[in-house]
């Protein structure tokens, strides 16, 4: 009896979230005759990953987070990142591109459009090398400066990106310093990147990648030719300036950053009907513990 | 980590033929309450707070200094769970009960973080190798 009110509040916590928090569908921009798609290119996954979400629920809360496209990036592994590739399929997306972040002893590196693991036990421009083999793009992540002695500059030179905007900046101004001076006055893409691993929210910082026509080559052909622009929480912009001048101008991706209310009473009566709920399990339990 | 606990209550229960070995690890399990409690809290805060200091909580280093002070509570009272359960459960004196709960966590909790930390701390460990 005890246990009734529990999976009543359960019930109405999953029904009131599930009506009261639909993803949006949006459709896509155009800008300049590019197709302007907002995409994480650093998340992580639940299996051996050190990410909370499994990959088919990064896929769901990408879609609710209102992102275009994104990449798993489990650490020093591929696996995880196209099981979440599979599901992203079966879903009906938003679309997954395999990644890695190659985490050596001296940089950590994105990479992005891979199909196969890129070793960490390497120099970081043999790692790019070996990104570039498989097609993919390399980017340089969360380069502040204990990270800099690695980045030399036969590395440098045949990066694609670097991340510029990252949670880690909102924490420490000189994080966001420091990548800003890694960025500036290099040919590098500006990427901005969650680095979600379940705290915080997917998408929290993100890229909007300026790509021609559909389909992940056409994303990968954007980073490398730095088509994306990315905005800070203060709305400082960076990235190609032709493409940062026509994003500004326009206004309609920043309006779409936003993410959609869920503060009202509505969401936190539901919230906290399923708190309630939960509680109510740990202390009174599920009908499996009376024997 | 449930497979670790698993492994660690039947080595320190192996030779303990009181009850069965399925139904004293349900009754241990039951005893994680007080940590279920402690994830509820903690995914209440999570829904609540600005996801920038939710993300901080687990990258900035006096964040999670302050999340383990928090737990130190929780450790306390499932301690005494487990106590109880060894000691009212299996049977066990309150000094062998003891000693039982500690040989469990030494073995679970030890084998845990050698799991994560072997898990991060390979790139590290080469080039401490000099590799």
């Amino acid at each position: 009896m005890t246990r009734l009110p529990s999976f009543a509040l359960l019930v109405l916590a999953a029904a009131a979230g599930t009506v009261l928090d639909r993803p949006r569908s949006l459709p896509p921009i155009e800008i300049g005759g590019y197709r302007v798609l907002a995409a994480d290119f650093h998340v992580h996954s639940g299996v051996f990953s050190a990410g909370a979400l499994a990959p088919w629920d990064l896929v769901l809360e990408a879609r609710r987070q209102g992102l275009d496209v994104f990449a798993i990036t489990p650490h020093n592994q591929v696996g995880p990142a196209r099981l979440g590739r599979w599901a992203s399929r079966l879903l009906g997306g938003p679309p997954v591109l395999v990644g890695e972040e190659v985490r050596a002893s001296g940089y950590h590196l994105i990479a992005v459009g891979i199909e196969r693991r890129v070793s960490w036990d390497q120099p970081a421009a043999a790692a790019i090398d070996d990104v570039h083999g498989q097609g993919g793009v390399a980017i340089a992540a969360h380069p502040v400066a204990m990270y800099w002695p690695a980045w030399d500059e036969a590395a440098i030179a045949k990066l694609d990106g670097s991340e510029v905007v990252h949670p880690s900046a909102y924490l420490r101004a000189s994080a966001g310093i420091q990548m800003a001076r890694f960025w500036v006055g290099r040919p590098l893409t500006a990427v901005g990147s969650s680095d979600y691993h379940g705290l915080g929210r997917l998408g929290l910082c993100r890229t909007y990648v300026f790509a021609r026509g559909e389909g992940e080559a056409a994303i990968l052909d954007a980073l490398r030719d730095r088509r994306t622009v990315v905005r800070d929480r203060d709305g400082r912009l960076y990235g190609r300036p032709d493409l940062v001048g026509l994003a500004a101008a326009d206004g309609r991706l920043w309006a779409r950053e936003a993410p959609p209310e869920r503060s009202g009473m509505a969401f936190a009566t539901a919230r906290l009907a399923g708190i309630a709920a939960l509680v109510g399990f740990v202390v009174f339990g599920l009908p499996s513990d009376r024997r | 980590m449930p497979l670790f606990e698993t492994a660690s209550l039947f080595l320190v229960c192996a030779r303990h033929r009181r009850l069965p070995f399925s139904r004293a690890l349900d009754l241990f399990f039951a005893g994680r309450g007080v940590w279920a409690l402690a994830l509820v809290a903690f995914g209440t805060a999570a829904a609540f707070a600005d996801p920038i200091h939710v993300y901080a909580w687990g990258a900035h280093g006096r964040a999670e200094i302050g999340i383990g002070v928090l737990l130190v509570p929780v450790l306390a009272w499932s301690a005494y769970v487990d106590l109880c359960f060894f000691h009212v459960v299996l049977g066990r004196r309150r000094g062998p009960a003891a000693a039982t709960l500690v040989a469990q966590r030494a073995v679970a909790w030890t084998a845990q973080a050698a799991y994560f930390v072997a898990l991060a701390s390979a790139p590290y460990v080469a080039r401490l190798l000099g590799r």
